[in-house]
């Protein structure tokens, strides 16, 4: 039958993603403690910055990701994971427990076992969710771009978890030499396949939607996902068989992205919503971010000086964590007014009532201050310290703000409502006389 | 011959249209804020009639699927009609930051219904019920006169 398994069902419980939601800004706030708190040199191997990075990466991105990804399987492609609410459970529970091992593992004991743990924790995490999803969408049959996008990161999602998992084996293993090529690879996928890609794909739907800005054009949407999976795949084989040919992957990335954050910016300009808030300042800095750090991709490979700090604060700070943070202040409060609201609650406050203004436009300032600091802390190691207060205050501001609309949802959820619906009767609409 | 999902996310581009054309209106307090309003509200609110009198009965009716996507449409629908109301109270009561509010709210619920309906449901009308596009799609007029 056409649309067997097609479940156009609302939406999964509200702490199925909403749990993911909550727990990445601590992860923030921890990864801030550790920068506080031990003097860091910022090398890529030394393993404190594999642990800072990581729990960005997975204590905060993969977190609000999985999150997002569990939203968004209905409403993309009617599809929900298999038994979503205990997927959730679970899932949240090992990349909870599995990033934390990680940060053990690398910081304190980096014993097999930890080790070992710690990846196939987080392996299973990813497999149960991405898995999870690409099974549920498989079961749907129908696809269209967004929903060709995705599986194609949550194949790339796949793929950065498997290299990390060997990784990690290979860490307390025998060394392998091959190791430095998987890890970049590893690094390209994840940062451009699984981030890039998924947050692409979403942002071609929820900028019009959220803002009211005008849609990316269909060829966009269409070739997208496709351009950059060519642009990763030369990335990784050349470096692995052609490293003097870098250059020309580099360079298809570098455009392509440069395009996107450049129509980011220009999209958000003609948007036709005229409210402000905060978040639209998020997606700016975003665009500008990825625009300046693409070209620090390119100034990198091309000269000789190491400017990984700079491409890291920019990409996986300015870039993603901007994104993602401006669109936890959008989703989590509608999520709290949608599930109240399903639950037959008429008086709810309304999204923009749920969170503290003032709050998050202080927590952007130190959002922007941790990512400047950080780069500071290239010349100025006392830089590092004042970074890490910045994104311990950024954190805890993310999580008070958005318990605000936990709060909110808290209170009323078990409050039993008579049904208004029942005897609903739509007003009349307002005339001029009234 | 006519194509249903065609009509049907057409008519949802014109009701954005509107929507954005009314935000604006209500922004700038201009004098057609309260009839950009009112174009808005009887746009959506014909939208729905169009499904729930028409398009969704004829569904059901030609697949059995009565308990299914049908149902969770309607419900939507019922959502965003309260949210509709309660914008009707804050614009009579010109408090903009209530009305902003709730508009936001409901620009995101109708896109993620509106999603929903183009990527899944309007495709699976079109198959089963195709072949009686123009129809339905008269039929469809005349009740959101």
């Amino acid at each position: 039958m056409i649309g067997g398994g097609l479940s156009l069902d609302q939406s999964p419980p509200f702490f199925s993603s909403g749990r993911f939601f909550l727990t990445a800004p601590l992860f923030i706030v921890l990864a801030g403690f550790i920068l506080l708190f031990k003097d860091i040199s910022l090398v890529r191997s030394n393993p404190e910055v594999v642990t800072l990075v990581h729990l960005f990466t997975l204590g905060v991105f993969s977190m609000i990701m999985f999150g997002a990804i569990q939203q968004m399987l209905p409403v993309l492609a009617g599809a929900q994971l298999p038994k979503a609410n205990l997927i959730s459970k679970i899932s949240h529970i090992l990349l909870v427990v599995g990033t934390l091992l990680f940060a053990f593992g690398f910081m304190v004991e980096m014993t097999p076992f930890v080790m070992y743990t710690a990846a196939t924790l987080l392996l299973l995490a990813f497999i149960l969710v991405l898995g999870g999803s690409a099974y549920a969408i498989l079961s749907v049959e129908k696809s269209s771009p967004t929903v060709k996008a995705m599986s194609l990161a949550l194949i790339a999602g796949l793929i950065t978890s498997v290299l990390g998992f060997w990784m990690m084996q290979n860490y307390v293993g025998e060394y392998d030499n091959v190791h430095g090529s998987i890890m970049f690879v590893h690094m390209v996928v994840g940062i451009f396949g699984f981030a890039g890609i998924l947050i692409i794909g979403v942002t071609f739907k929820i900028i019009p939607m959220f803002y009211v800005a005008p849609g990316f054009k269909n060829f966009c949407k269409g070739w997208v996902a496709n351009l950059i999976v060519l642009g990763i795949s030369m990335w990784a084989m050349f470096t692995m068989i052609w490293p003097s040919l870098q250059w020309i992957a580099i360079l298809v990335l570098t455009t392509f992205f440069t395009a996107f954050s450049t129509t980011i910016i220009l999209k958000l300009n003609k948007r036709r919503r005229p409210i402000s808030d905060i978040t639209v300042w998020y997606w700016r800095i975003a665009g500008v971010s990825l625009f300046v750090g693409m070209f620090v991709i390119m100034i990198n490979g091309w000269v000789d000086a190491d400017l990984d700090v700079y491409v890291v604060a920019l990409i996986g700070g300015g870039f993603l964590l901007s994104i993602l943070t401006g669109m936890l202040y959008k989703i989590v409060p509608f999520l709290v007014w949608f599930h109240l609201n399903a639950k037959g609650h008429f008086e709810i406050p309304t999204m923009r009532e749920m969170l503290d203004k003032k709050m998050s436009n202080a927590q952007f300032i130190f959002h922007i201050l941790s990512l400047v600091l950080l780069m500071l802390g290239v010349t100025f190691p006392l830089a590092l310290k004042a970074a890490g207060l910045a994104f311990v205050v950024s954190g805890l501001l993310i999580f008070l703000n958005l318990m605000k609309a936990v709060r909110v949802y808290n209170t009323l959820k078990d409050v039993e409502v008579p049904d208004l619906m029942a005897s609903f009767e739509m007003p009349p609409a307002p005339t001029k006389e009234a | 011959m006519s194509n249903i999902k065609d009509y049907m996310t057409q008519d949802h581009r014109d009701c954005d249209e509107i929507f954005s054309q009314m935000e604006e209106a209500v922004a700038n307090k201009s004098d057609d804020a309260i009839s950009k309003f009112e174009e808005f509200y009887d746009a959506l609110t014909n939208h729905f009639k169009m499904e729930e009198m028409v398009l969704f009965p004829q569904f059901e009716q030609k697949t059995g699927m009565i308990q299914g996507p049908t149902q969770v449409m309607v419900m939507e629908h019922e959502q965003m009609r309260g949210l509709l109301s309660q914008m009707v109270e804050a614009i009579g009561a010109k408090d903009d930051d209530k009305f902003f509010g709730l508009s936001e709210t409901l620009m995101i619920l109708m896109q993620q219904h509106n999603m929903k309906e183009e990527q899944m449901l309007y495709t699976m009308i079109q198959q089963h019920l195709g072949s009686d596009a123009d129809h339905i799609i008269t039929q469809m007029r005349t009740v959101a006169q």
